[in-house]
């Protein structure tokens, strides 16, 4: 059995760029599966995939390591064929890519009137010929039907997603996307149906996320534009879920989830690497919704579940996640304290060392993991080394970005400012005004390089730099 | 907490082994080497001294060993403290320096002086004593901070390597 998840729009990827974090803390079902992810977004662009897609390059490169294999972090195998994203422009000659250019609308008309006066009858010209590389602009419609003609409909990962489903009878396949935007609300019910009648046998679930953030008018899109408007989120979302309840969407599982705070989004973007939206505690939710269903048999009739989440608390706090968040916040805290320890005290001690700046003897647990090691010691000047070093570095600098986000979202005043770049007094200090974040004090952080000092190389499982990383993450679990 | 009582358990040990040696072994390599002591030697009216006995040079001999070995006592649990609490501060960032490390040997290092100095005096033949001293005063220093130095500063002392051999 394997678990899929496919991540569709902005939203979408960063559901999936929870989920990866969520695996690194070790929160999947069976940790000897291997998760599968997909992008899909025609917006290749688009800061919030991009930022996933740094995620899962970040996970891989830190899991993919030998230097750094141990039995605690990052344990999830986490796969995608080649590039993780697919677009349904990818194929043929489409650099400007628009709906009538997509549909051969000149040569629809005349080789096939009724078709073209259709075709004239569904879009207007306005969605006919906007330009579609930054996505299909809040319009499902036109999403659709690019969606239903591209998916499964040539190379690309589309097959590779194909043969993989197709030999592993216990296939368990996960989407999420945005219910009241473009790309999400138009390919959450295609593709599922694509799935569906391409690998009848596959498990799917979803994640349908309802409004949870707005944006003021400055740089959305103007009346002669084509694009996604806040005031249209609520209308989209009541008529698409109207629609949902009457159709078979080939779902075995679908979880429902918004969130009426309505945070502001600060600079919105029709799309591209501007279209950076932060990261939001309703993608936790449909990372935890993606959980709940890859370790789920499902219905005992085999019929589709429906579960609605709902925030009991304002604001809100780890009792409102599921099972009580007492998993997730143990998994969570264990990670943020290793990341912070690692980047604040450890990565910077090796740095000196390294450069010859400190002395090795100094930090005695440097002289029993890295000098001690068997058969050769490690040389922190060695490039491979170095960049084993830097993997850790890079994802946990990026969860710690993460977690502070989702954590400052859940704030009800209106005033969430998210972080873009990493600054590691920002976001400690965010993540720590949790009271059950405690801050790594002095006391704590005394206590961990005692505790570090005194590990015990052998007895502790891993290869190489990862004994030193199994050792700093099992002693931050019991801080 | 298993390591505190190992480490205090062996300060304590190393002295008690130099205490016995100084109380013990020393006296007995000295009576069998003895010093040429004085004898009828008359100093000033008010410091008249006669006929120094080797019982009475021995037990101004154990005393000064046994302050010698005091100061190393003293050294090593001064260092053990200072490891302990004052060099992890900050998650390592202020960690242990050798410099102090040395700076401490000044303690047993003065108790040798004063105790060559003021031992009661002998015509000749005193190099074997004063080689106790320096034996009691700087090797259990030495051994203490070496073999049971706190975690955070265990390979600071010079030749601490040998800690990442042994189980604790």
């Amino acid at each position: 059995m394997g678990y899929y998840a496919i991540g569709i729009g902005g939203t979408g990827s960063k559901c999936l760029e929870s989920l990866i974090h969520l695996a690194a803390a070790g929160m999947m079902p069976d940790e000897n599966e291997e998760l599968y992810v997909l992008f899909v977004d025609p917006d290749k662009a688009n800061g919030s995939l991009e930022r996933a897609v740094k995620t899962l390059e970040c996970y891989k490169t830190f899991s993919n390591n030998q230097q750094l294999a141990q039995p605690h972090l990052l344990q999830t195998t986490i796969d995608s064929d080649g590039d993780p994203i697919f677009s349904p422009f990818d194929q043929g000659d489409n650099d400007n890519p628009d709906l009538a250019r997509f549909f051969d609308y000149a040569n629809l008309r005349m080789v096939n009137d009724g078709a073209a006066d259709l075709f004239e009858v569904l879009y207007s010209e306005k969605e006919r010929t906007t330009q579609l590389h930054e996505g299909f602009r809040g319009h499902p419609s036109i999403g659709a039907a690019v969606m239903a003609q591209t998916v499964f409909g040539g190379d690309g990962p589309w097959e590779a997603f194909r043969a993989r489903v197709a030999a592993d009878p216990n296939a368990k396949i996960f989407l999420a996307g945005s219910i009241f935007g473009g790309t999400g609300a138009s390919g959450f019910p295609t593709i599922a149906k694509l799935i569906r009648s391409a690998l009848d046998g596959a498990q799917i679930g979803g994640a349908l996320i309802l409004p949870y953030f707005t944006f003021n008018d400055t740089g959305a899109p103007n009346q002669h534009q084509l694009g996604a408007k806040a005031e249209h989120f609520l209308m989209n979302t009541q008529a698409a879920l109207a629609y949902y309840q009457n159709q078979d969407l080939g779902y075995n599982a679908i979880y429902l989830m918004g969130d009426d705070s309505q945070v502001q989004i600060p600079n919105f973007s029709l799309g591209g690497g501007a279209q950076q939206n932060a990261q939001h505690f309703i993608e936790l939710y449909a990372a935890l919704a993606a959980i709940h269903f890859f370790g789920n048999d499902g219905a005992a009739d085999g019929g589709p579940q429906y579960f609605r989440l709902n925030r009991a608390n304002k604001p809100l706090n780890w009792e409102d996640l599921p099972d009580g968040g007492v998993k997730i916040q143990l998994k969570l805290r264990s990670l943020y304290h290793f990341s912070v320890a690692y980047l604040a005290v450890y990565k910077p001690m090796l740095d000196g060392i390294g450069g010859g700046q400190i002395s090795g003897y100094y930090a005695p647990w440097y002289i029993d993991f890295f000098q001690r090691g068997t058969p050769n010691k490690i040389s922190l000047r060695d490039p491979e080394t170095q960049k084993s070093l830097n993997a850790v570095k890079n994802y946990c600098e990026d969860f710690l970005v993460w977690f502070a986000n989702v954590q400052h979202s859940k704030d009800d005043s209106g005033r969430f400012a998210p972080i873009d770049e990493f600054d590691l007094t920002t976001v400690v200090n965010r993540i720590s005004s949790d009271s059950t974040m405690q801050q790594l004090g002095a006391k704590a952080l005394n206590e961990l390089w005692q505790n570090m000092c005194s590990a015990k190389r052998k007895e502790i499982d891993g290869t190489n730099i990862g004994k030193f990383l199994n050792a700093l993450y099992q002693n931050c679990e019991k801080i | 907490m298993r390591e505190h009582a190992y480490c205090i358990f062996g300060i304590l040990f190393i002295t008690g082994l130099f205490v016995f040696l100084a109380i013990v072994v020393e006296p007995l390599i000295l009576e069998a080497f003895p010093p040429q002591l004085r004898t009828n030697l008359t100093m000033t009216q008010s410091q008249l001294r006669t006929n120094l006995t080797m019982t009475q040079w021995l037990e101004s001999f154990e005393l000064w060993a046994l302050v010698c070995v005091g100061a190393a006592a003293v050294a090593s649990f001064l260092w053990y403290g200072m490891g302990q609490n004052v060099f992890n501060a900050n998650g390592g960032k202020s960690y242990g320096k050798r410099g102090w490390w040395g700076f401490l040997f000044i303690l047993p290092v003065c108790a040798v002086i004063f105790s060559i100095l003021l031992i009661e005096e002998a015509e000749s033949s005193l190099w074997l004593a004063y080689l106790c001293f320096v034996v009691n005063g700087l090797v259990p220093y030495y051994f203490a901070t070496v073999l049971f130095s706190p975690v955070s500063v265990k390979y600071t002392p010079i030749g601490g390597g040998i800690r990442s051999r042994l189980p604790y």
